[in-house]
C-alpha cells in the first residue's frame, strides 16, 4: 500500500514524530528550546538539512554501494550543514550565538541519518523530498511546543512579548533540570495518548 | 600561554561537574536513555566513550591544527571532524572484534551507536573554540584539548552510571502506566541536573 | 575495495567544492559585518569620538577615540573578569584619569535571573541598568558598597567591580 506524498509528509507530523513519538533529536530539543525564536531558527535549519539532504541521497542511491553507504550519507549531511553555519554566521549572527555548538551538531542529529538510512535510499527523490519536510516539520512542532512552555513559564514572554500577567516566572523552565522535565512530562502525555490509542509499544529511545 | 596547573583543575572540574556533558549541556542524550538501564553495560558504554572521546579528539585536533587552518579551510571542520570519528568508530570496532571478542560481545551494538553520538563531535568542536585563540601554545593547545575530552568522557560516564544505578531501583517502584520507561527517565534525569547545578559556583 | 574509496573521495570532492563555493559568498559578508558590529559598539561607548585608532599592549589592544579635530576624547580598553559561572569580556570606555565613560558587555554565562541582570534593561530605559551606574566613576573610587548591587548575585556584582578596578589600573600608565 503506497502512501501519498501528503501521507509521507503527514506521518511526521503524528504517529512517527521524531521526538514524542521515536524519541530522536533529543539533544538540540533540550538545549535550544530556551526560547521560541532560537526554536524557530534551529526548525529551520533542520528542515533545511533534512530535506536537501533526503533529496540529494535519493537522487544519488543508485551510485552508493551498500557497504559504504553511512560515510557518503555523512558527507552529503555535513556538507549541508556546513552550508547552513556559512549562512548563519554571515547573515544571522546572533542566532548563530545562541545556538552555538548545536548548529554543527545537527550532523549527527539521529533523525537526519535515521531518514536517510530508512527512507532517502529506498524511496524516489519525490517521496524522500516529503518525508524529509514532514518529518523536519515533526521535530519543529515538538521543538516549538516544548519552547512555548519553557519560554512561558520560565521568563514570562513569548518571542520577547510578555505573556503572563502578575504571575512570577519560574527560572526552573529556563534552566538545564527544566528541559528534562519539561520533556518528560510532555513524552508521558504522549504516550497517554498512544495507549489510549491501543498501541502499546514502549519507548526505547535512541538511535537504531 | 603555556600550560598552567590551575587551568587543568578548572577543565577537570568543569568537565565531570560544572559543565557536565548530558547533565548541563545535553550532549550524548540518546544513549543516556537507551543504554542506562542497568549498570554493567552502562559503564561498559561509558568506557568505550571516554576511549572515542580521547582518541578522536587527539586525531581532529592535529587535523585542524596541521591540515584545516594551514590551508585556510576551516568551514570543512563539521565534515573532515565527523568523517574521521566515524573511520576512528569503524576501526576500533574491527579491532575490538579482532583482538577482544567477549568486550565486542559485551558492547554489542552499542559502539557503532557512538558514532552519532552528540558527544564525540560535541567535544571536538568544543576544543577548537575554547583552545585554538591567541595566546595559547601548541603544547597547551593540544593538552588542554586531551584532557578536555577524557574527563567529559569521564563526566559522561559519571551521569550515565548514577542514572543506571537509579533506574535499576525505578524498575521497582509504582509508576503509572504512561510515566513509565523514558519519562520517569527523564524526569529522574532533571532532578539529577538539578543537584548537579549545585556545583555552578565551584572555583579555585 | 579500490571503487569504494573513489566513490567516497569524489563524493568529498563534489562537497568540498560546494563549500568552497559557499565560503567565497558568505565569508566576506560576516568580515564587513563584523567590522560593523565593532565600529558600533566602539560609537556607543564614546559617542563624541568620530575615529577608533587600535593600538597594541602586551598580547592584546585596546583603541583611541578621537573627534573631528582629531583630539583624544577618550579609550577603550578590553576587560575580562572571572564571574560567577562564566568569563565576563567587556569593552570599557575611560579617559585620561580613569574615570569610566560607558561600558558594553561583550560576552557573559552568567546565572539567568541573577547574575544575568547585569545585562537586563529595565523598562523605558535604553541601556542596561547595572552598568549604567559606574559612569563617571573613577575607578579608584570603585567599591562593592558605593553601588547598587545585584540581589543575590554578589559574587557577579564583585567581580564586575574588581575587575574594572584591576584592568584599568593596569592600563592606565600606558595608555597614549
Amino acid at each position: 500500500m503506497k502512501r501519498t506524498l501528503f501521507q509521507e509528509f503527514s506521518k511526521g507530523l503524528s504517529v512517527s514524530n521524531p521526538v514524542f513519538g521515536l524519541v530522536l533529536g533529543l539533544c538540540p530539543a533540550l538545549a535550544v528550546s530556551t526560547s521560541v525564536s532560537n526554536a524557530i531558527g534551529m526548525s529551520a535549519a533542520v528542515i533545511f538539512v533534512l530535506t536537501c539532504s533526503n533529496i540529494i541521497i535519493s537522487s544519488i542511491k543508485r551510485l552508493i554501494p551498500k557497504e559504504i553507504r553511512l560515510p557518503c550519507f555523512i558527507v552529503v549531511i555535513a556538507t549541508f550543514v556546513t552550508i547552513v553555519e556559512l549562512v548563519l554566521h554571515a547573515y544571522f549572527p546572533n542566532l548563530r550565538t545562541s545556538l552555538g555548538i548545536f548548529v554543527p551538531l545537527i550532523v549527527v542529529n539521529c533523525i537526519i541519518l535515521g531518514r536517510a538510512e530508512a527512507f532517502a535510499c529506498r524511496n524516489t527523490v519525490m517521496r524522500s523530498m516529503f518525508d524529509g519536510l514532514g518529518m523536519g516539520v515533526g521535530f519543529s512542532f515538538s521543538l516549538i511546543i516544548i519552547s512555548v512552555i519553557r519560554e512561558v513559564l520560565g521568563t514570562g514572554e513569548i518571542l520577547g512579548i510578555p505573556v503572563l500577567a502578575k504571575a512570577e516566572p519560574a527560572l526552573f523552565f529556563v534552566l538545564a533540570p527544566g528541559a528534562l522535565f519539561t520533556l518528560g512530562v510532555l513524552i508521558a502525555i504522549s504516550n497517554h495518548f498512544r495507549y489510549k490509542r491501543g498501541q502499546t509499544v514502549k519507548l526505547k529511545g535512541g538511535c537504531h | 600561554m603555556d600550560v598552567n596547573f590551575n587551568k587543568i583543575l578548572t577543565i577537570i572540574i568543569s568537565m565531570v561537574f560544572v559543565n557536565n556533558f548530558i547533565l548541563s549541556k545535553f550532549l550524548g542524550l540518546c544513549p543516556f536513555i537507551g543504554v542506562s538501564r542497568r549498570t554493567k553495560p552502562a559503564l561498559s558504554m561509558g568506557a568505550a566513550v571516554i576511549f572515542v572521546m580521547t582518541g578522536s579528539s587527539i586525531i581532529t585536533w592535529l587535523l585542524y591544527r596541521y591540515i584545516l587552518v594551514p590551508f585556510h579551510v576551516e568551514y570543512l571542520r563539521t565534515v573532515s571532524f565527523i568523517l574521521v570519528i566515524a573511520t576512528f568508530v569503524q576501526f576500533v570496532e574491527m579491532f575490538t572484534l579482532k583482538n577482544f571478542p567477549a568486550l565486542y560481545e559485551t558492547l554489542g551494538i552499542y559502539l557503532p551507536l557512538i558514532t552519532t553520538n552528540c558527544a564525540v563531535l560535541g567535544v571536538a568542536v568544543l576544543n577548537i573554540n575554547d583552545f585554538f585563540m591567541e595566546g595559547y601554545s601548541v603544547l597547551a593547545s593540544f593538552s588542554y584539548s586531551v584532557i578536555q575530552a577524557f574527563f567529559a568522557g569521564v563526566g559522561f560516564t559519571l551521569a550515565l552510571f548514577l542514572m543506571s544505578a537509579i533506574r535499576e531501583r525505578l524498575d521497582l517502584a509504582e509508576i503509572p502506566e504512561c510515566f513509565k520507561g523514558v519519562p520517569i527517565a527523564f524526569i529522574v534525569a532533571s532532578l539529577m541536573s538539578l543537584a548537579f547545578m549545585g556545583f555552578t559556583g565551584f572555583r579555585f | 575495495m579500490f571503487r569504494y574509496a573513489l566513490i567516497l573521495m569524489t563524493i568529498c570532492l563534489v562537497s568540498a567544492f560546494v563549500l568552497a563555493g559557499t565560503y567565497k559568498v558568505t565569508h566576506p559578508v560576516y568580515l564587513e559585518q563584523m567590522l560593523e558590529e565593532e565600529k558600533q559598539a566602539l560609537g556607543e561607548i564614546l559617542p563624541k569620538a568620530v575615529d577608533f585608532k587600535e593600538r597594541q599592549y602586551c598580547d592584546s589592544s585596546y583603541f583611541v577615540g578621537r573627534d573631528i579635530q582629531g583630539k583624544t576624547v577618550g579609550y577603550i580598553i578590553r576587560a575580562e573578569t572571572n564571574g560567577y559561572s562564566s568569563i565576563i569580556k567587556m569593552l570599557v570606555g575611560i579617559d585620561a584619569e580613569g574615570t569610566i565613560v560607558g561600558i558594553k558587555i561583550l560576552s557573559q554565562q552568567e546565572t539567568p535571573g541573577l547574575g544575568a541582570k547585569i545585562t537586563e534593561v529595565r523598562s523605558g530605559k535604553k541601556k542596561p541598568w547595572f552598568i549604567q551606574q559606574f559612569k563617571g566613576k573613577n575607578f579608584k573610587d570603585l567599591n562593592l558598597e558605593n553601588i547598587e548591587s545585584i540581589t543575590a548575585a554578589t559574587i557577579t556584582s564583585q567581580a564586575i567591580v574588581e575587575g574594572l578596578k584591576k584592568e584599568i589600573s593596569k592600563i592606565l600608565p600606558y595608555l597614549k
